[in-house]
């Protein structure tokens, strides 16, 4: 009897221990990866996928703002656009699996960067994408299956399916297109989406929307062409294999005046020039499905097995594109519209064509036509690089003007100053060893640094090369006029640099909380820069997760 | 320490303005579990808030009515609580707990004796964030605290001059939302850094339920 009120307390106190266990909330269990930084105008932007919100930093002012974007759950690739105003991302939605989650679709997500009150936008696509190609002028995306095979997302996964996205209409039924191009057995690699093109002479072709966009799908063997303003139309395939190695498509370039492009493979014989044409639909095929283009194919005489290729404009705006060809050791240059070649002996396995002046960061073309070409044999390791006068080069009767520059060391990278008639010169693969190229003298300047240079970037207009090394807490500056080299002590070591195009510098140290040093221009002291700490974090505690 | 100070004025404050007979001081050493359940803290931690609990109490010299006694009471308190946050952010709290407030103490039986209690206070939160690459972030903060239990109080040993058992509380803190920012650790004391701007994690509120066990002497 004396124990009773005991017993009695010790069963409530059980009790209440017994009910004392609450369910964390289960999105609080997710797992996240922080995409970024990601480089846009004046902002960084920098993408959770725990949080499901797209953190932006801006740096127009003095003071960095901070500012986000809610979009969709698990984002899993995030591209801004070519002028660096809107992000593209996607995201792969969840299942409701466990109680407190919410089944969410695949999403593909445009968020204005520049103005906050623009809500993203969200397109739903159907299938766990995990790639985009945009259009250079933001008016259709194409979202793709990765040539990395399946993973955890899904049950089947067909990696020809296509999500075409007008952007330049909201959501709907019809938008986006869902559509799986023809396969001979391969997977898309990579998709390139053109500049807006007029097809002479198919129907319409004289009325403000006759310009339309087309995709350009690569895969082994395969270059499959696609009128992506008008996706539901067929697809259009292009065999490349000749019977031996796969011929795989690597890079694209437009000739939007002429509505071509040109294709350079690896394995390939020659540079394909696609030629699109208009042409009248069968009698009978559904007009819906129809093409009224057809692709006209030509090989433009480079015959060796095209390394890489450049395109560039002359003066006169005529069209012309450099080839190498280790095979027949020469370089071709090819005049796109009449398909004419000129060949300039060169021996070394050239495998990259840098042109002089460079264009812009953002992939402006530069305001003059490039006078000069840089061939560079990246692959060979060879201690030389070559110059090619490009003045007069269509002129049979002007000698082509080939220069060698030997250098100290092999070149493993060249890399073109923006704006600039100056190229980086890399000599080994730990980048610890670089040269600085001045196209206009064609004379080499070393540049030393205290290790390897893990992130790099240019000022906007060139003037100067920005470095870091991650486990060096500096930032290295090398003004591009003289060559002096300054450095900017960081409180952290530094995981990344990038300038904005407002000149500044934006130091991420790849701290998951948010972690960046702002460091107003090249030639700012300590006392005007600025550290951003738990940006990718704030208010976590009061939003959490969605 | 301006809360320990007050702590202290507090017991000085009970133990001269009441009787000096036995019986009518009382110290406690216990622990507590206290679920924390706001959205906040389930940023931090799936686990409750546990720690141990020290107190000094003293009976006041006011008659209410019989076999009712009226205690004011001073408490220390002291919690951790540590978890995962997005499979990858290892999280830490820390808790300090200083409440001064009132106890009424009905006597059931020789040595069962029912309470009431309401104490406000202010508590210290420290959280530590941290990831696997050893990035980290942590912060500190004080808010105000009000707490509010029914208990049950179990002697073992009752004698006139000195008494021995243990306390069951059944309780809930209301907290103010303790705003915390994501500081790094820094530099060395005396390096020179640059200036930082800090974003706001946000506001932590500590409130929720609690089970509190403690031993108590009174004498």
């Amino acid at each position: 009897m004396r124990l009773h009120p005991i017993a009695i307390a010790l069963i409530l106190a059980t009790a209440a221990s017994c009910s004392w266990e609450d369910d964390r909330p289960v999105a609080w269990e997710r797992e996240r990866t922080v995409l970024g930084p990601i480089p846009l105008k004046t902002q960084v932007a920098y993408v959770d996928s725990a949080l499901d919100r797209v953190t932006l930093v801006d740096l127009e002012r003095d003071d960095a703002t901070i500012s986000h974007r809610n979009i969709g759950r698990r984002a899993i690739h995030a591209v801004p656009s070519t002028d660096r105003h809107v992000l593209f991302v996607i995201t792969r939605g969840e299942e409701a699996i466990k109680r407190g989650q919410i089944d969410e679709a695949p999403q593909f997500w445009v968020v204005d960067t520049q103005y906050a009150s623009v809500a993203p936008v969200a397109y739903a696509i159907g299938s766990p994408f995990d790639r985009i190609a945009v259009a250079p002028d933001n008016s259709t995306a194409i979202a793709y299956f990765s040539a990395a095979g399946p993973d955890a997302a899904g049950f089947f996964r067909n990696p020809n399916e296509l999500a075409v996205i007008d952007l330049t209409r909201p959501p709907g039924p019809d938008n986006p297109t869902l559509k799986t191009i023809r396969s001979f057995g391969s997977v898309p690699e990579g998709i390139v989406l053109s500049p807006p093109m007029v097809i002479r002479g198919a129907p319409g072709d004289m009325t403000d929307s006759a310009a339309r966009t087309f995709a350009f799908i690569l895969s082994s063997n395969n270059l499959t062409v696609l009128d992506a303003t008008h996706p539901t139309r067929r697809e259009i395939s292009i065999r490349l294999d000749l019977g031996g190695q796969p011929v795989i498509p690597r890079e694209v370039v437009f000739a939007p005046n002429t509505a071509s492009a040109y294709v350079r493979s690896d394995h390939a014989r020659d540079v394909l020039q696609v030629i699109l044409e208009a042409s009248t639909p069968a009698q009978g095929s559904e007009t819906a499905t129809a093409n009224d283009y057809r692709p006209q194919l030509a090989e433009l005489g480079a015959g060796g097995g095209p390394t890489d290729i450049a395109v560039y404009d002359d003066i006169n705006n005529r069209r012309y594109i450099l080839a190498a060809t280790p095979n027949t050791s020469e370089v071709v240059i090819i005049d796109a519209d009449t398909a004419q070649f000129r060949a300039v002996p060169l021996a070394d396995p050239i495998d990259r064509i840098l042109l002089f002046p460079a264009g812009g960061r953002d992939g402006s073309t530069p305001r003059t036509a490039p006078q000069k070409a840089l061939f560079a044999s990246i692959g060979a390791k060879l201690p030389r690089v070559h110059v090619l006068d490009l003045e007069h080069i269509n002129d049979p009767l002007t000698q082509a003007s080939i220069r060698k520059i030997t250098l100290d060391r092999a070149v493993r990278d060249v890399v073109p100053v923006p704006g600039r008639d100056l190229a980086m010169l890399v000599h080994d693969d730990a980048r610890t060893v670089l040269g600085l190229l001045d196209m206009s003298t064609e004379s080499t300047s070393p540049l030393l640094g205290v290790g390897k240079l893990d992130s790099y970037d240019f000022s906007p207009n060139g003037s100067y090369l920005i470095g870091a090394t991650s486990n060096v807490s500096r930032v290295g500056f090398i003004a591009l006029d003289n060559l002096h080299p300054t450095d900017f002590r960081l409180d952290d070591p530094p995981a990344r640099v990038l300038s904005s195009a407002n000149s500044k510098i934006f130091v991420d140290h790849g701290d998951p909380l948010g972690h960046a040093t702002i460091i107003p221009s090249p030639t700012a002291s300590r006392a005007e820069a600025l550290v951003l700490e738990g940006f990718l974090t704030a208010n976590l505690l009061d939003e959490g997760p969605r | 320490m301006m809360d320990m100070r007050a702590l202290l004025a507090t017991c000085l404050v009970l133990a001269a303005t009441s009787p000096a007979d036995a019986g009518n001081n009382e110290v406690t050493v216990g622990s507590f579990t206290r679920a924390l359940r706001s959205p906040s803290a389930n940023a931090l931690t799936e686990d409750s808030l546990d720690g141990g609990s020290f107190g000094y109490a003293r009976r006041l010299p006011l008659e209410v009515a019989p076999r009712l006694e009226l205690w004011g009471a001073a408490t220390m308190l002291f919690g951790y609580a540590d978890g995962t946050t997005f499979q990858t952010l290892s999280t830490e709290l820390e808790v300090q707990q200083y409440t001064v407030g009132a106890r009424a103490r009905y006597a059931l039986h020789r040595r069962v004796v029912g309470n009431a209690r309401l104490d406000l206070g202010t508590a210290r939160a420290a959280v530590d964030l941290r990831d696997t690459e050893g990035h980290s972030a942590s912060d500190s903060g004080w808010g105000a605290i009000t707490t509010g239990s029914l208990g049950l109080e179990l002697l073992a040993i009752a004698h006139r001059r000195f008494s021995l058992g243990f306390r069951l509380d059944l309780g809930y803190v209301v907290a103010s939302g303790i705003e915390l920012t994501a500081k790094s650790a820094g530099g060395e004391e005396d390096t020179l850094e640059l200036d930082r701007m800090e974003s706001s994690l946000g506001h932590l509120e500590l409130g929720g339920r609690f089970f509190s066990f403690t031993v108590l002497s009174s004498f």
